[in-house]
């Protein structure tokens, strides 16, 4: 049982901390209430770019590196379509800079032209390094529209075309900062070796006067169901096809998350699983094939993607996918298939909890989805899960008319 | 009322508290390192075997060696394998270096014996099953022909090439050389290198004593001594070399040169100046071509220690359309280490990173383990560390610059650069 204790200061911040003795370093963690899905549809890619932002430099903090680095730690972020999450590693007895350098960029951003213009760049880098230079980069920015037509989930969050981020205004970037940027939108943790005594009064001193700000009121437009399938051909620059097919799932809250996390493990996790043995090992069809959940927080994607062999076809290697996928409803499931990715799941767990970043990300994570006790809860409700769940909601989300299929096809 | 304007106190970082492993010996002889360390009941256990990409008499003899190890034993099948490490949550991986393959096991430590068997014929007889090793070969080609497509791949290999050409170390597989590879090959390389007397065992976590006991019992291996090759470095000159790609839009780079590894007496300093160069997030070359000039998402250099030798190198991927400018850039920060010194400012928030970072490094059993293998294989003992924090600490700007002149001509670098320049 990971233990913690939550606090709510009196700007509405809610702070988090977690003692673990076995580690010198102290972790810092900052998630705030903001992805890709809550960007304007004409200014996309600006949760990330933010993302950058905030390390140009705060209100009072010219820049936000040295300090932490002439102390010993390091720092890094990550944006994606549902949140925005920061976070420092540092020597315990350092703690309070790390304090010091997130309060303040909670309070306000530097805002200097010169960091817009760099991290504008380095962001058109970036798209170009992960989706454009890279063979089957672009899959996301192909599967997104086409199985969301009305949520924001239907762009990336690099954003949808590079021409949002070179357009973005200084203004732009301000206004976003104070509709999400504020202590009633994000959740703070503090984990290691540290005592609540000592470490509650200074969170308090650099955080709690911080204005609150407004609370950020999410409305967002509701994809509708699917009710045909949908098909995408591309050609590209690769040297060989592949596919990729997603179907609408349930959101990473809701009580059938479980059972449909536990279909793709069923499918494709370890080698002894269905997609690796029948595709790539038996029958030849694919040099590579796996099958995941996104874990949205709005409705989100069960995926399947696969490298094809050189010389099978497109069509041949899509119908047997759909083979698979479409009887797995109706076959059984073996006790010893469920239990072992229940025992896959626990393992997993427990090794990641040897993490003080992971354990504090977590708990972020848990408390900004409405259940702080999830770390906790999470084991047990995936070892609840029973094979009659997993086959209901196999025939409730693997079904033709819910799925969308790219076909990837190789130039050559 | 707070002051924001005021950093809080810095207090300096204290050394690390090494937990150091115990050293037992196995049946044969094989020497097994415990290191007990953290509150999580897991174990990640290692098997090195001097088995290396060095030793391969062709190319992906060593990798498909220690790969196909899980492919078939004397009593399992690959299936029955997979399925009995799956079932309990335990993850098996072979991997090769230049000199050593290692076998890693994750698993729960109550479930090390429930595995134990497979494993124990997974690393004592294999079968090398050939339909196994024919679907293994296909894909493998296939995921080169990508990775050939990727400039940072295409200016790594390159890189290595140009800098060791003949010696094993800069040898590369092509993608005709997945049908030269046979069972056969996979077969000789186990018998002849598998060996007790090049066998290494190491063990972190959290566990008990019965680990210890099953493999001293039932981890068996042939005995007698292997023939081990050895090779001579050529004397090469610096190459530039621009292997172009149409319509990327990205170039990667790739330079540097043969330097030294660890037991080196100057390898210390050059971590420093490493790091001040391009080994941190606020370093000279991030400075500069990501958050001055915004030419790419992200630039480094780094020391490399093998056996054998080292290398420094700066690698990037940069916009194909500010490769040139980019280039001029990075001989431009590395002449600027060579005249100028480093401010004691600059210097002081490295020491300080560097610090930082190896305390981080060390924190968990897994980590420990690591800086334990790390001198191990290197033939130094933990007074090495000692040594190291000890130069960190009180390295001059001066020894830096003298340094930087002496290892850092830029004359003396290979450049590699994959993608087309505009």
């Amino acid at each position: 049982m990971i233990q913690y204790k939550k606090h709510i200061l009196k700007n509405g911040l809610r702070v988090i901390l977690h003692q673990d003795e076995s580690t010198p370093v102290v972790a810092v963690n900052l998630i705030y209430d903001v992805g890709a899905r809550d960007e304007d549809p004409d200014k996309t890619g600006f949760a990330h770019l933010f993302e950058h932002l905030m390390f140009g430099g705060s209100v009072n903090i010219p820049d936000y590196d040295k300090p932490l680095q002439e102390v010993g730690g390091t720092s890094n972020a990550f944006t994606s379509n549902d949140i925005t999450n920061y976070y420092e590693t540092l020597p315990l007895a350092n703690l309070e800079t790390a304090l010091w350098l997130e309060s303040d960029r909670l309070l306000s951003l530097a805002f200097t032209p010169k960091s817009l213009e760099v991290q504008r760049s380095v962001v058109i880098e970036e798209f170009k390094q992960r989706y454009l230079n890279q063979p089957y980069g672009d899959v996301w920015l192909l599967l997104r529209p086409l199985a969301y037509k009305e949520h924001p989930y239907h762009w990336p969050t690099i954003g949808k075309e590079i021409s949002h981020i070179e357009n973005a205004t200084m203004d732009d970037v301000k206004a976003f900062f104070h509709k999400h940027y504020n202590p009633l939108n994000c959740v703070l943790c503090v984990a290691g070796n540290i005592k609540e005594e000592t470490v509650l009064p200074l969170v308090k001193k650099w955080f709690e006067e911080i204005p609150s700000g407004i609370k950020y009121d999410r409305k967002l437009p509701k994809e509708p169901e699917q009710t045909e399938a949908r098909e995408l051909t591309v050609e590209r620059d690769v040297p060989v096809d592949a596919l990729y097919k997603v179907w609408h799932m349930c959101s990473r809250t809701s009580p059938d998350y479980y059972a449909t996390d536990l279909i793709s493990d069923i499918l494709s996790r370890g080698k002894s699983s269905r997609l690796y043995q029948i595709l790539v090992k038996e029958k030849k069809l694919f040099t590579e094939a796996s099958a995941f959940v996104m874990g949205d927080l709005d409705e989100g994607l069960f995926v399947f993607s696969g490298k094809l062999v050189d010389g099978v076809s497109l069509e041949k290697a899509n119908e047997e996918v759909e083979r698979i996928m479409y009887s797995f409803a109706s076959e059984k499931i073996s006790d010893v298939e469920l239990e072992k990715v229940k025992n896959t799941f626990e393992s997993s767990k427990i090794f990641g909890d040897m993490s003080v970043l992971n354990k504090a990300m977590a708990l972020c994570y848990g408390e900004l989805i409405g259940n702080i006790n999830l770390i906790n809860d999470e084991p047990t409700n995936y070892r609840n899960v029973t094979s009659v769940q997993i086959k209901t909601m196999a025939a409730k989300v693997l079904r033709k008319e819910n799925c969308s299929t790219l076909f990837y096809k190789s130039k050559k | 009322m707070i002051d924001r304007n005021i950093q809080p106190a810095v207090h300096p970082i204290q050394g690390v508290d090494f937990v150091k492993p115990e050293k037992f010996s196995l049946g044969n002889k094989i020497p097994f390192y415990i290191l007990k360390a953290g509150s999580q009941p897991v174990i990640r256990l290692e098997f090195f075997f001097k088995a290396g990409s060095k030793y391969q008499k062709k190319p992906l003899q060593a990798s498909y060696t220690v790969s196909q190890l899980t492919e078939g034993t004397k009593s399992f099948t690959a299936r029955e394998i997979a399925d009995k490490m799956d079932y309990y949550g335990a993850f098996l991986q072979g991997e090769v270096e230049d000199e050593y393959a290692v076998i890693t096991l994750h698993c729960l430590s109550k479930n090390f014996k429930d595995v134990w068997p497979v494993l124990k014929e997974v690393l004592t007889c294999p079968v090398f099953p050939e339909s196994e090793l024919k679907t293994a070969l296909a894909n493998g080609k296939q995921k080169l022909s990508v990775n050939l497509n990727k400039v940072e791949f295409v200016a790594r290999r390159e890189f290595s090439a140009a800098l060791f050409g003949n010696h094993p170390y800069g040898k590369k597989a092509d993608l005709d050389d997945y049908s030269k590879l046979t069972a056969q090959d996979l077969k000789e390389y186990y018998d002849e290198f598998y060996r007790a007397e090049n066998c290494m065992v190491m063990a972190s976590g959290n566990f008990g004593n019965e680990i210890r006991e099953i493999l001293d019992k039932e981890f068996i291996l042939s005995e007698g001594k292997s023939v081990y090759p050895e090779f001579k470095f050529e004397n090469i000159k610096p190459t530039y070399k621009n292997i172009p790609k149409e319509g990327s839009v990205q170039c990667g780079i790739r330079m540097g040169k043969v330097l030294f590894n660890r037991s080196h007496p100057d390898f210390i300093g050059m971590n420093v100046v490493n790091t001040l160069l391009g080994g941190y997030f606020g370093s000279r070359l991030m400075a500069n071509i990501r958050e001055d000039k915004g030419y790419t998402y992200g630039i480094g250099s780094a020391i490399a220690s093998f056996h054998d030798t080292g290398v420094f190198l700066i690698a990037t991927e940069v916009g194909a359309e500010v490769c040139k400018d980019a280039l001029k850039e990075i001989y431009k920060e590395v002449e600027l280490l060579r005249c100028e010194k480093v401010s004691d400012e600059e210097l002081s928030l490295v020491k300080n990173y560097m610090l930082g970072s190896f305390l981080r490094n060390s924190d968990g059993p897994f980590a420990m383990s690591d800086r334990f293998k790390t001198i191990y294989f290197s033939g130094l003992d933990y007074s090495y560390y000692e040594k190291y924090i000890q130069k960190v600490n009180s390295i001059t700007s001066d020894e830096i610059l003298d340094l930087c002149k002496k290892y850092l001509e830029t004359e003396s670098f290979t450049e590699i650069v994959a993608g087309t320049m505009i």
